[in-house]
């Protein structure tokens, strides 16, 4: 008896311990990330996890040495933020702390490959390292709780002369507002995008006037990227042509749109790759089936791949001569790898894994879903199935992001999403109307469509998703965070025959309560913008009350379980607790977890892993309730 | 005898007041009169040593003492018109204004107002005697702790008066508490 007694002991031990290492191991900071070559290609630079310590390494390329630049621990409260070159022997790393703030400090390499830092520039970050011109970089610093551009020669004396207010090169008519320069960092380009209102102001380099060409209060986008002075055309991303966000030319003199550099029919541009050797516009990204593709009009073009059958290969960074290239590596549904390619020898050398730890699993594998909604809208989903293809009978957890406008899914790795099929879940996401990518169109459909429509798009993927004969439509949960946190709980309502739980983290529960934040004001539109996401409390009250969860729980029948960080400002928690309240008063069951430091999302590795934990834990019993009790 | 029952309930109201939180001190309502609930939040670093409301009328400011970390309330009986949060005092003579943020209570005679928390988030140093970055102040709807504060500790007063929410939009949340509660809120 004793003896079985210390085996199944020792079983529980060993199956919390198996548990408590997937939690550990999927959420958990990165080892490596982000290596930046230097403009000759002879040093790299990146950030590794060293003995618990962050670290920025520098080292050779040929990897015949490297040495720490700077480290701090895990848990302390000054962390890098970012790190690159200046120059072909200068970089920089900034760093942060919530009371002294940025800090950036500035490093030469001599030729002997040993390191002097140079400056330490309080209130400081980089805005541009301007690698068109050597030995120079625009810095942003905070003074006054504003913040200027100077432009900083690494080679002068004093750092602290070139801040003088005088020197400040961000005068213009937003001085808080975004900023474009050109090759020699002088700025071209002010504007500004507040509560749907965006205003754009160019300065030609022969003058000092800087002249309005362009301001819009219809929320359409308009996101300057280069200003071409002899041609006198700005380059913008925008919908305004095709009804795709695509990379076009709007003459300056005309104030009208000329023509388009880039367009993809049926699908957004969603970045553009400019060189920052020349500041030339070299490329440009777009999302295909939930994978970024990367279009280079260069050589690069050869280096890079995107497809859903092979590992793909993204060119992040490169040197001035294109000899030698960093590549991401990685095929879909696993996390990145990072390799030096040389382009002289053919020779690709790994610097380092994001997530090394994570190879021990067999991790899932998704695909893609189209499925069409009650009105007719095709809908994009991906589905993340357990990688083992004899499994039957897979419960599904349905994942909608939050947003709900202007966020997408996509099928690069996720933690959260290969947490739970490492559970043994399938996991849908469902790219519903509202989501970015699938063009201006699409994204505007979803608003004011709060419970109803993004909603059918939803159900519409988790019924073609439940069709399939591996997956159990009868173990059909639903969790989000923010949007998709409302959404978990709207569904619970709408439909409780088609799933047996739901989880919010953050959800909004109240519609009208988000118009009552003092941060939403009539005088920075800011009001007028949540108007049109979720329509107007003076001529929809009746609307907005009806389809908030807070108002409906005398309608729920399924399990539920909310959580919520009590510093969250942009869903304040007073819709967790009013959700709470309601519940207690109808007497309704439900599974709650409070955590008082956490904000929109998740600053505590620790939170993450005893959230997802617990709400793998509900999930099983909610199934294991179903079967018991079809309907409650 | 009516005389002596009427004192023998006095004196036991007085030792319930001198008890109790359950609000048996506060006075019945003047028709002109409404109960201001203020509210706020310490979430973090400094605790104010009081606060400052001012009113329009004339010996209406309000100085609200005994701050404590986490959650603090005041219910008083005041005029009816509009309050502002004026000054949160760090000690005797050190105070942040707040004056300028607009944070207003408007009070509605017979009734208990309430219109939002004021959350204080300040950072110290390692000492915890110098204050790093400022203060962050947070004016928000919490209507349901609102709600719970006085169930909790004034039952008497939200059988008798509607709470009623008079700050920034419209909400429902009052008037959906009562109506799945079935008591006078």
């Amino acid at each position: 008896m004793k003896l079985i007694n210390a085996i199944l002991i020792a079983l529980t031990f060993f199956s919390m311990t198996a548990t408590a290492n997937l939690e550990n191991d999927f959420f958990r900071n990165p080892d490596v990330v982000a290596p930046k070559l230097s403009p000759q290609g002879q040093h790299l630079l990146y950030k590794k996890l060293v003995d618990n310590n962050y670290t920025v390494i520098l080292a050779g390329t040929d990897f015949s040495w490297d040495t720490k630049v700077i480290s701090f621990g895990l848990q302390s409260k000054r962390v890098i933020s970012d790190f690159g070159w200046l120059g072909k022997t200068y970089f920089s790393v900034t760093t942060f702390d919530r009371h002294s703030g940025m800090q950036l400090l500035v490093y030469k390499v001599d030729e002997a490959n040993s390191l002097t830092q140079v400056a330490l520039l309080k209130h400081t970050y980089l805005f541009d390292p301007l690698l068109a011109v050597d030995d120079t970089f625009i810095a942003q610093r905070y003074k006054n709780g504003k913040a200027h551009l100077f432009t900083i020669n690494v080679t002068e004396d004093s750092f602290e002369a070139q801040f003088r207010s005088k020197k400040r090169i961000s005068k213009g008519p937003f001085p808080e507002g975004g900023w474009l320069l050109n090759s020699f960092g002088e700025p071209n380009v002010n504007f500004i995008s507040e509560g749907g209102v965006t205003e754009v102001h160019v300065k030609r380099a022969n003058s000092r006037k800087w002249q309005q060409v362009w301001r819009q209060s219809d929320q359409t986008k308009f996101i300057p990227v280069w200003f071409d002075d002899a041609k006198n055309e700005l380059l913008v991303l925008s919908e305004q042509q095709s009804g795709y966000q695509s990379l076009s030319r709007y003459d300056i003199q005309s104030q009208t749109f000329i023509g388009e550099v880039y367009r993809l029919p049926g699908r957004d541009i969603v970045g553009i790759i400019q060189n920052p050797y020349d500041s030339s516009i070299i490329g440009y990204t777009y999302m295909l089936g939930g994978v970024l593709v990367q279009n280079y009009d260069n050589k690069l073009s050869t280096y890079t791949s995107a497809s859903e059958d092979k590992e793909d290969s993204y060119v992040i960074h490169f040197d001035q001569d294109y000899q030698k290239i960093v590549t991401i590596n990685q095929s879909i549904d696993s996390p990145s790898a990072y390799y030096l390619f040389d382009t002289k020898t053919g020779h690709s050398q790994l610097i380092g894994e994001e997530r090394p730890w994570l190879n021990k699993y067999s991790l899932g594998k998704s695909s893609v879903i189209k499925s069409i909604s009650s009105d007719g809208v095709e809908v994009e989903s991906y589905l993340t199935m357990p990688n083992n293809p004899s499994v039957k009978d897979v419960p599904l957890l349905v994942m909608p992001h939050g947003g709900p406008l202007g966020v997408n899914d996509t099928r690069h790795f996720s933690v959260d999403v290969h947490y739970f099929v490492q559970k043994g879940y399938a996991v849908l996401t469902p790219n519903y109307r509202g989501s970015s990518g699938f063009g201006k169109k699409f994204l505007n459909s979803g608003k004011r469509q709060w419970g109803r429509l993004i909603e059918d798009d939803i159900e519409s993927a988790v019924t073609q998703a439940i069709a399939r004969q591996d997956i159990d439509g009868q173990k059909v949960c639903v969790f989000g965070i923010s949007y998709g946190g409302y959404s978990a709980l709207i569904s619970a309502i709408r439909r409780p025959d088609l799933y047996k739980c739901a989880i919010s983290y953050a959800g909004v529960t109240d519609i009208p309560l988000l118009f009552s934040d003092h941060n939403i004001s009539e005088k920075d539109d800011s009001r007028r913008v949540l108007i049109d996401i979720l329509g107007d409390p003076n001529e929809s009250w009746d609307t907005l009350v009806e389809y908030s969860p807070v108002y409906r729980m005398n309608e729920l029948s399924i399990p539920i379980f909310i959580a919520q960080g009590g510093r969250d400002r942009v869903v304040d928690s007073e819709h967790y607790f009013r959700l709470k309240y309601v519940l207690d008063k109808l007497g309704k069951p439900y599974e709650s977890m409070f955590f008082g430091n956490e904000v929109h999302g998740f600053n505590y590795i620790n939170t993450q892993q005893a959230l997802y934990n617990s709400i793998d834990q509900f999930m099983q019993q909610s199934f294991a309730q179903s079967e018991v009790t079809p309907t409650l | 005898m009516n005389q002596y029952r009427q004192w023998v309930l006095g004196a036991f109201g007085m030792a319930l007041c001198g008890v109790s939180t359950l609000g048996y001190c506060l006075p019945k309502l003047n028709d002109d009169e409404g109960y201001i609930l203020v509210a706020m939040k310490i979430e973090q670093g400094y605790v104010p040593s009081h606060i400052t409301i001012e009113g329009k009328g004339w010996l209406s400011d309000l100085k609200l003492e005994q701050v404590k970390p986490n959650y603090n309330y005041w219910l008083e009986v005041v005029d009816a018109g509009s309050y502002t949060w004026d000054r949160v005092y760090l000690g005797k003579r050190t105070y942040i204004d707040v004056a300028e943020q607009g944070y207003v209570i408007n009070v509605e005679a017979g009734k208990i107002n309430y219109a939002g928390h004021l959350s204080m988030y300040t950072e110290m140093n390692g000492s915890l005697d110098t204050l790093i970055g400022g203060a962050r102040f947070y004016f928000n709807n919490k209507a349901s702790q609102a709600l719970e504060y006085m169930e909790a500790s004034y039952p008497e007063v939200l059988t008798q008066y509607n709470l009623n929410y008079t700050g920034k939009e419209k909400d429902h949340f009052f008037e959906y508490a009562k109506s799945i509660e079935g008591n006078q809120l």
